[in-house]
């Protein structure tokens, strides 16, 4: 990988890769140190979309942060919002409704898929495949205009409540989605015509971006690209949550540790996603879709109209909140990028003590030195995009 | 299936460090294990070497603010085991201005930048780390935004 002839250290260049760069997938500043074309060195410099996420979290209450973490990886849609759902959850012991579960499994699943293709769009782009981006988006509009359909919102969506979801599912929604079940895999197709055994495609990303499996799992890396070097480790298998134990899924696996590696584990996950998508719709069942539970259910409009103590029990709810039971509890999920998992500390107060939101792509980033070394500075583009971060989500 | 851990290796901790140990708790399933700063290193060493634990997953650090208790800073562990399945938190209890606590990012590579993030938020030492500065503020940001005498507007 290195030249013969190792360049001494004061002829070597520092470049400057961002924050503004189209490749670097929002604002990520690199410091590439080369000798020639080669990288000797990757410096990341991240924190340019920090918003202050956790200090909001510790100063509003539980219900009043939920609109925040879509916000975070806002290419994931509603898989993040479920995480924070879930552990404040756990933490009161409410048992979302089944119906409510099977809607939120098929949500995350259809926003896996909407950002697999997002990654494979932007990736391919990176590297010089253009009608990849354009076949790919064709088919995120179509997950995105189902998501519109049921919350209202392509981008963030403040759809899901504690104990459940906002609403009901509107009618149609079965069949829109069981419409796209059946268009999806022949768009599959289309993709790995394109790209799964074309030469360029082969050179650009085998053998690049070596990640073993010992190096992933002590950078804390997790996800498509913890399974891409081989490790077995997928958050809705190890510690199922909201039905998935229900689910026939398997988890697509890479010996190859490379980018080539990482790219055919999130190909078949996307089939392994719509796998889920096609049980889920199947097998929906009727109920409720909100917990029964007075913490987070609010009465109906009708009844606090119409019954004093019903309305001051609604304008309670939403201006006092409900106060989780003292104590700490670690929830995660299975988010399209890895492992996203929320530490909560509570204090038996409605806005919680201490929220530490640990973010895939920020623990999936740091690896980028060790897998950048050798390769040249086109490398550095596939390599970023097969680590699929997103930067709101690095920097919370 | 869930992250717990088996008693008896909880014992097994307990035994080893119940000098340095200040509180060992369950909530629901999950385990946590206080201790006082001074020790972490041996305690984490000791987490990721003995075989029967064996964690070497750091899923994630996080640093936390308590300004009533004497021990007013703390950082939390959360460690899994991939051989084994099982969970644990550890948390790391520090006295002192500015709180000081030894790294451990040459044990798991991950504590490289969530020990940045904690010093950025919270002005915690970890003493021995190869690069500790700060993550998501520009350098040369004065303050630590997550402690909570820090407001939430902003100092000028």
């Amino acid at each position: 990988m290195c030249p013969a002839k190792v360049m001494p250290e004061k002829r070597r260049v520092k470049i400057h890769m961002g924050p503004q760069h189209p490749s670097t997938h929002g604002v990520l500043h690199l410091v590439l140190t080369l000798h020639g074309e080669r990288i000797s060195k990757v410096e990341c410099e991240v924190g340019f979309l920090h918003r202050g996420m956790e200090k909001i979290a510790e100063n509003l209450q539980y219900q009043q942060f939920l609109p925040y973490p879509e916000r975070l990886d806002y290419l994931s849609g509603l898989v993040h919002p479920m995480a924070l759902c879930l552990t404040v959850e756990k933490m009161m012991d409410i048992e979302v409704p089944k119906r409510a579960a099977y809607i939120r499994v098929i949500l995350a699943e259809l926003s896996r898929i909407a950002s697999h293709l997002l990654w494979l769009a932007t990736h391919a782009l990176d590297i010089g495949a253009m009608t990849v981006f354009m076949y790919a988006f064709r088919e995120r509009e179509a997950i995105l205009n189902i998501f519109e359909m049921v919350t209202g919102g392509r981008m963030t969506f403040n759809y899901f409540r504690f104990g459940g979801c906002k609403q009901d599912v509107p009618a149609g929604f079965v069949e829109r989605v069981n419409q796209f079940i059946y268009d999806f895999p022949s768009r599959m197709q289309d993709y790995e015509t394109l790209l799964t055994n074309n030469r360029i495609w082969l050179l650009r990303t085998r053998d690049i971006g070596h990640l073993s499996a010992e190096d992933a799992i002590n950078y804390g890396v997790t996800g498509s690209t913890l399974r891409g070097s081989g490790v077995d480790y997928d958050v809705r298998k190890e510690f199922p949550y909201s039905c998935y134990e229900e689910f026939d899924v398997e988890v697509p696996l890479s010996d190859r540790c490379d980018t080539y590696g990482r790219y055919l584990v999130r190909l078949e996950e996307m089939r392994q996603s719509l796998r889920i998508i096609k049980q889920a719709c199947q097998n929906l069942p009727e109920g409720d879709i909100i917990a029964d539970d007075p913490r987070v259910k609010l009465p109906k409009k009708e009844e606090a109209f119409n019954n004093m103590e019903t309305m001051i029990r609604y304008c309670c709810s939403v201006m006092e909140g409900f106060s989780p039971p003292a104590g700490e509890t670690y929830m995660s999920v299975e988010a399209p990028k890895g492992e996203l998992g929320y530490y909560l500390v509570s204090d038996g107060s409605p806005k919680p003590y201490r929220l530490k939101i640990r973010v895939p792509s920020l623990l999936n980033l740091a690896p980028l030195d060790l897998m950048s070394r050798g390769h040249l500075i086109a490398d550095i583009v596939a390599i970023i995009g097969t680590l699929d971060i997103v930067l709101g989500d690095v920097d919370k | 299936m869930s992250r717990s851990i088996a008693p008896k290796l909880v014992e097994k901790i307990k035994l080893e460090f119940d000098d340095v140990i200040l509180d060992i708790s369950r909530f629901q399933e999950q385990t946590t294990v206080c201790l006082k700063a001074e020790h972490t290193r041996q305690v984490c060493e000791f987490l990721k070497n003995e075989k029967d634990l064996d964690f070497n997953l750091l899923l994630d650090l996080a640093g936390a603010h308590y300004p009533d208790r004497e021990r007013d800073f703390e950082v939390i562990y959360n460690y899994y085991s991939l051989t084994h399945k099982h969970f644990l938190r550890l948390k790391a209890q520090i006295k002192g201005d500015p709180p000081r606590v030894a790294t451990i990012s040459d044990l798991w590579k991950a504590a490289d930048w969530l020990e940045r993030e904690a010093y950025d938020m919270y002005g915690i030492i970890f003493e021995g780390h190869p690069n500790l500065k700060r993550l998501f503020l520009d350098d040369s940001w004065i303050g630590f935004p997550l402690r909570k005498d820090y407001p939430l507007e902003g100092r000028d």
